[in-house]
């Protein structure tokens, strides 16, 4: 009995060392994006960190994959949940080797804290002096934010992996919702949406740019930039000042536009693509989220009028509404200084912005939070409850919602949603239960954690290189969690504390 | 044109609804204020 338990636990084990490696591979041969901008630049100095980082990377992927030997048997749901959770944390410390390197980082930590925020599109930075990095940094800064965003388990399916139970593998890392029957098609419909409009988006961030006057010489790689950024959600951005840095109100419009089409569904962006225009009106995810954003804007609006933040229209539209949509769709760019916030909005706008950040964007899209199919069916659920209520005991209720297609209620469905959202509340409020321990004070602490938790970006100034190493440690977990929503680290820590996989 | 083409215009058509509503939302409550 202990014999043959043993030997599954091996296999299993084994199985997710090789996927994960693969995804490792992937994840180091990325890295050589930025070494070909080191040298179309001849910049020898980074050149040498990437080709080194990357080497290494992909040398202990393909270590791991080949100890771990060719799996026997397909992937199972268990080993999806297992392989996303434990591919993130390894492409977090495999991804930190070139920023640590880099001298830009006070520590090694401080460099994985950035990848992991990059990962997860959250968008907070402990990177020091980052006006002076290089080009090719800065390429790598976005493309993990947007490689996250998309998906590195997604972009293992697309480019490296072609194997049976891919599906598994998949939904491990939230990304839930088949596009087309074959996984593999799906995750190629992701990355040619991403790649279609990374095209379309730079050139109209470019052109933005051009008009705003910035130096045409420096516009396409930060036209690039911010599209990465704003698309995967992410928030980083090239300079210190994030959006401010600009000073161009057309340019400022076109990354909020940008981030609002990456906090899609990539489910609704390819049904509006095949012509099914109809979704705009009747997908209930995309109704939750604009009834969302007009309800908290309104919060918004409401506080930023009461304590006199902004004076005119204008500004109000042009700073208020461009951070709220940058918090409800997780994004994190901003047109403010992070002190700002708290000194500036007074409480009843910085609760209209934590409550955006907590219900956050769409499902299988880059963008982070409880996700509006979730709300959306919960509340669909309580209506339906109180609809019950009235109606004759023997009456039968079955509720419908649509959701790129015609779907039933069912108490399965209402139970998953509340759970997510149990969750995300719980890891909220006991990040800002321990931020109020360090002393932070409490809008502040519920601005960051639910900044952290809904994988938003925004700050209220607490997230520092001076902050303590343990609160780093903490927010990278609850990033972490929050991105893959939960359950796909539930499973790795059972399977350690359980010591077995009940595949 | 290729329908992606109209399906990304419509997102970005989206996205300028997005901004008139949040114009109507700040005029109403400036004007009722």
């Amino acid at each position: 009995m202990s014999r043959g338990g043993t030997r599954s636990r091996g296999q299993d084990w084994r199985l997710v060392g090789f996927y994960s490696g693969r995804i490792v591979v992937g994840f180091g041969l990325l890295m050589l994006i930025p070494a070909l901008v080191a040298i179309g630049e001849a910049d020898w100095s980074s050149m040498l960190t990437f080709i080194f980082s990357a080497s290494v990377t992909v040398a202990s992927g393909f270590a791991m994959s080949i100890s771990a030997g060719q799996p026997q048997r397909p992937a199972q749901w268990y080993h999806g949940l297992l392989i996303a959770s434990v591919a993130w944390v390894l492409a977090t410390l495999f991804g930190a080797i070139p920023y640590d390197l880099s001298g830009y980082y006070l520590s090694y930590l401080d460099a994985a804290f950035d990848v992991m925020s990059g990962l997860t599109t959250t968008g907070l930075s402990l990177i020091q002096h980052p006006d002076a990095i290089s080009d090719a940094m800065n390429t790598y800064r976005f493309i993990v934010t947007y490689v996250g965003g998309l998906g590195i388990v997604v972009m293992a399916l697309t480019f490296f992996v072609n194997e049976g139970g891919a599906f598994k593998l998949y939904v491990g890392e939230a990304k839930d919702e088949r596009i087309l029957p074959n996984v593999r098609s799906t995750a190629r419909a992701i990355w040619r949406i991403g790649l279609l409009y990374l095209v379309v988006g730079s050139a109209l961030l470019f052109v933005t740019l051009v008009i705003g006057g910035f130096p045409i010489a420096r516009a396409p790689w930060n036209a690039v930039w911010m599209f990465l950024s704003a698309f995967s959600t992410g928030g980083f951005a090239p300079h210190s000042q994030n959006l401010l840095y600009y000073h161009n109100p057309i340019f400022e419009f076109a990354v909020v536009s940008i981030a609002i089409i990456g906090s899609l569904n990539f489910a609704f962006h390819y049904a509006l693509w095949q012509g099914r225009w109809k979704e705009a009106t009747r997908d209930l995810e995309f109704l939750t989220f604009f009834l969302s954003v007009n309800i908290m804007w309104l919060f918004v609006a409401i506080g930023l009028i009461r304590v006199g933040a902004y004076s005119g229209i204008a500004e109000i539209i042009r700073i208020g509404y461009l951070n709220l949509i940058s918090a409800h769709t997780t994004t994190g760019v901003s047109n403010i200084y992070a002190p700002q916030f708290p000194v500036r909005w007074g409480s009843l706008a910085m609760l209209g912005m934590v409550m955006a950040m907590l219900i956050g964007g769409s499902a299988t899209s880059t963008a982070g939070g409880f996700k509006g199919i979730r709300v959306g069916i919960l509340l669909r659920a309580i209506a339906e409850d109180v609809r019950r209520m009235l109606l004759p005991e023997r009456a039968v209720v079955r509720s419908r919602f649509h959701h790129i297609e015609d779907s039933v209620l069912t108490d399965a469905r209402v139970r998953g949603a509340a759970v997510i959202i149990m969750l995300y509340l719980a890891t909220f409020a006991t990040v800002a239960l321990i931020l109020a321990l360090y002393g932070y004070p409490l809008t502040s602490s519920l601005f960051e954690a639910a900044s952290v938790t809904g994988n938003v970006g925004l700050s209220s100034g607490i997230t520092q290189a001076s902050m303590a190493p343990v609160l780093k440690l903490l927010f990278m977990v609850a990033m972490w969690v929050g991105r893959l929503e939960f359950m796909s680290v539930f499973a790795l820590v059972a399977s350690l504390i359980r010591g077995r996989v009940p595949a | 044109m290729k329908t992606w083409l109209l399906g990304m215009l419509t997102e970005f058509g989206i996205t300028v609804a997005f901004y008139l509503a949040a114009l109507a939302v700040v005029g109403i409550t400036l004007l009722v204020r």
